[in-house]
């Protein structure tokens, strides 16, 4: 039979228009699956948390049997050292260039090596960030120290933040050990609720890490990494820290906690009027510090041990400035009064639980270089106010006296 | 069986739907004469003859303004990021159309203006501490002042389909940033179709090749389908592939003899620097780079005279 032209376009036109409504329809149906999300809402109460191993282990000491594991908390800031980033509003910056990023890490690492801590929690940690020029921090530490094994519980994964240019963001608490991570979870926390729906979709979702550590002869300790809400006016971080105390209330093995409350100790002589606050506003028209309360912390002096005990803060701000974890603003730079930054307020602790407690004399905060490290004997071997804009807390962390 | 079908103009207890006619007609909207012309195919080699031309809610403002020469510019952004396209016909030749577009634009102020004029704060940094506070010494990337310059061809062919038209069209475009200035050119690393919608602006150059094919199934409906292939600049030490693709697909509806709904939705493939996690041979996770798929819808509305 023979096909006439017009029969071959009718034909043609018939099959043209199937595939293009054919297409139409694959594409809305890609709208459900198959893309990449705008943002990860983070719908979960417990998640599995991804586990790393660095690629070649490095001999761990055998821990034995009452385990004395050297242990750091650390806000590293992304890696962005005293880089001025704009939310911060001493600067501008929004985004670093490699070498910028991997200069910094190797900073934070000889810092770490340096301490040689058997467990480190660490937070504000990017696995593939534009800002951190989507450098995998986690990785690069784990290759860079002594530590082993390493779990991500992430709390901000946004495909594109569209806020000064952000751009891309994965960022969260990464608890790092020598010795092998069996089991590692990230727990949620409330949100926000005084922000508008398409801010708070996009905005961090806090989660607080654990992680299982076998320490070899039966023994497994469970560590927390934490960092609470810093900018609610809603109550979110007195919930988020209360929420905090009772898991850690609750857990059955014994424990170790680190990181960020963004919080005061109970003791705390100051409690607004920082040196690193602008005297006006310059970024934020109606930004407000939310006021401290530092009361939220004492269940934590009360029920579990701390590595450093409000005693030894003192009672005033000269004698409580020797802990202090936290300054915005570098050594570097002044602020609108023209004094330099220096750290100004405690936000981070190490807390334990479960009968474990902490060596004496060797629980302290790493502010300067050659300080000495409690009574422990040793010193401070690295510059850690240029370092990131928290300091680390450290402590040696003891294996319950007469558990098996 | 017969069917009769009384006129609108023979029902007196429709008046009302005369008036909203007539109403409608003024729009340019007149259903009467609707039915009797086709919808014509968009987005083809086609250039205007003077004075005659078409706008969208986001498609941009094309008017001819002499015979086989057409200027494009988005009306909104104009004051704020000056910019045209002019397409020249150079050849029409039975079913074919042969069409040059030469563009150029200084797009850099919408990138440093703070909302409602620009996208600083947004899209780009706001430099409010710099702006504040020179003596601060901060430093604030901003996007470098940029003149776009871009040239590219685009062919059309009509062909009759039992009595509907359909038009395959191929366009070929080059666009490069020319920044001027002491700022670095840097790619936004944005999602795929603003990255490539604003390559050239930032200072990179971009370059896209896309076939087209518009079909009408009706007197006032058609179907569109779009395949483009782009390369994109970006910063090299970041590592991100150039390559991007899209697929469009969508129809439209012709409200009346000016006025056409344009719906659809646009697949995307591109290196936005995802990763994903998978295991290895030992159980533990690493992490791979993927490449970010991504489906857009789209709409809008065109009025055509």
């Amino acid at each position: 039979m023979v096909v006439s032209p017009k029969q071959r376009w009718q034909h043609f036109g018939k099959r043209s228009v199937r595939l293009l409504l054919a297409l139409l329809v694959g594409l809305l149906a890609g709208l459900l699956t198959g893309c990449e999300g705008l943002y990860d809402p983070q719908d979960f109460d417990r998640d599995r948390a991804l586990v790393f191993r660095r690629s070649q282990l490095v001999q761990a000491p055998d821990p034995g049997q009452t385990p004395a594991l050297r242990v750091m908390a650390w806000n590293v800031k992304y890696g962005a050292g005293r880089i001025p980033f704009w939310f911060d509003c001493w600067g501008d910056r929004v985004q670093m260039t490699k070498a910028e990023v991997t200069a910094n890490l190797d900073a934070l690492a000889a810092a770490i090596v340096a301490y040689d801590p058997d467990i480190l929690i660490t937070e504000e940690i990017e696995l593939n960030s534009r800002r951190s020029a989507y450098v995998d921090q986690v990785r690069y530490l784990l290759e860079h120290t002594s530590l082993n094994y390493a779990t991500y519980a992430e709390t901000w994964d946004s495909q594109y933040v569209a806020s000064e240019g952000l751009g891309r963001i994965q960022l969260g608490n990464a608890i790092f050990s020598k010795y092998p991570i069996v089991k590692a979870e990230r727990i949620r926390q409330v949100d926000r609720t005084d922000q508008d729906p398409l801010t708070a979709a996009f905005y961090i979702k806090r989660a607080v890490a654990r992680a299982e550590v076998a320490l070899g002869q039966g023994k497994t300790l469970a560590v927390y990494g934490v960092h609470t809400e810093a900018y609610d006016n809603d109550g979110t971080k007195q919930k988020q820290i209360q929420q905090i105390h009772q898991l850690l209330q609750t857990e059955t093995l014994p424990w170790l906690a680190g990181g960020d409350w963004n919080e005061l100790p109970p003791v705390a002589a100051r409690l607004q009027d920082f040196l690193d606050e602008r005297d006006s506003a310059v970024c934020s028209e109606d930004f407000v510090q939310p006021p401290y309360t530092p009361e939220v912390l004492q269940p934590y002096y009360n029920d579990f041990a701390p590595a450093l005990p409000l005693a030894a803060y003192g009672t005033t701000e000269a004698s409580q400035a020797r802990y202090f974890t936290h300054s915005v603003l570098g050594p570097d730079e002044v602020n609108d009064a023209g004094q330099p930054g220096d750290w100004n307020r405690t936000l981070d602790y190490l807390f334990a639980g479960k009968g474990a407690s902490w060596l004496a004399g060797h629980s302290d905060v790493l502010q300067r270089l050659g300080q000495p490290i409690g009574t422990s004997g040793e010193t401070v071997q690295s510059d850690f106010l240029r370092l990131s804009d928290h300091a680390p807390v450290v402590g040696v962390w003891q294996w319950p006296a007469g558990a098996p | 069986m017969t069917t009769h079908h009384t006129p609108i103009r023979n029902q007196p207890q429709r008046t009302w739907l005369a008036v909203l006619g007539f109403v409608l007609a003024g729009l340019g909207l007149q259903p009467a004469k609707a039915r009797a012309q086709a919808l014509p195919a968009r987005e083809t080699a086609e250039v205007r003859d003077r004075w005659q031309g078409q706008v969208g809610v986001f498609n941009p403002l094309r008017l001819g303004v002499a015979k086989g020469i057409e200027l494009e510019a988005h009306p909104l952004t104009f004051l704020v990021a000056p910019h045209a396209t002019v397409r020249v016909r150079h050849l029409q030749r039975g079913p074919w159309t042969l069409t040059g577009l030469y563009s150029a634009g200084v797009p850099t102020a919408g990138f440093r203006l703070a909302p409602p004029f620009g996208l600083a704060g947004f899209l780009t940094p706001s430099c409010k501490v710099r702006d504040h506070e020179a003596a601060r010494g901060n430093d604030c990337w901003q996007p470098p002042w940029v003149v776009t310059l871009g040239v590219g061809a685009q062919a059309s062919r009509q062909f009759a389909l039992a009595g509907r038209d359909a038009v395959a069209t191929a366009t070929l475009q080059v666009d490069k940033g020319i920044a001027i200035g002491d700022q670095p050119a840097r790619s936004l690393d944005a999602w795929a179709p603003v990255e490539a919608q604003f390559a050239p602006a930032m200072g990179l150059w971009r370059g896209r090749l896309a076939l087209a094919w518009d079909q009408a199934v009706a007197s006032r409906v058609r179907l569109r389908g779009e395949a483009s292939l782009l390369v994109v600049e970006r910063q090299p030490a970041l590592g991100a592939s150039p390559w991007l693709s899209s697929v469009y697909a969508g129809a439209d509806v012709g409200l009346g003899q000016r006025l056409r709904l344009t719906a659809g939705a646009i697949w995307w493939n591109a290196d936005q620097h995802a990763v994903q996690a998978s295991k290895t041979a030992d159980g533990f996770d690493r992490l791979e780079r993927v490449r970010t798929h991504s489906v857009w819808p789209t709409l809008d509305l065109l009025w055509r005279w």
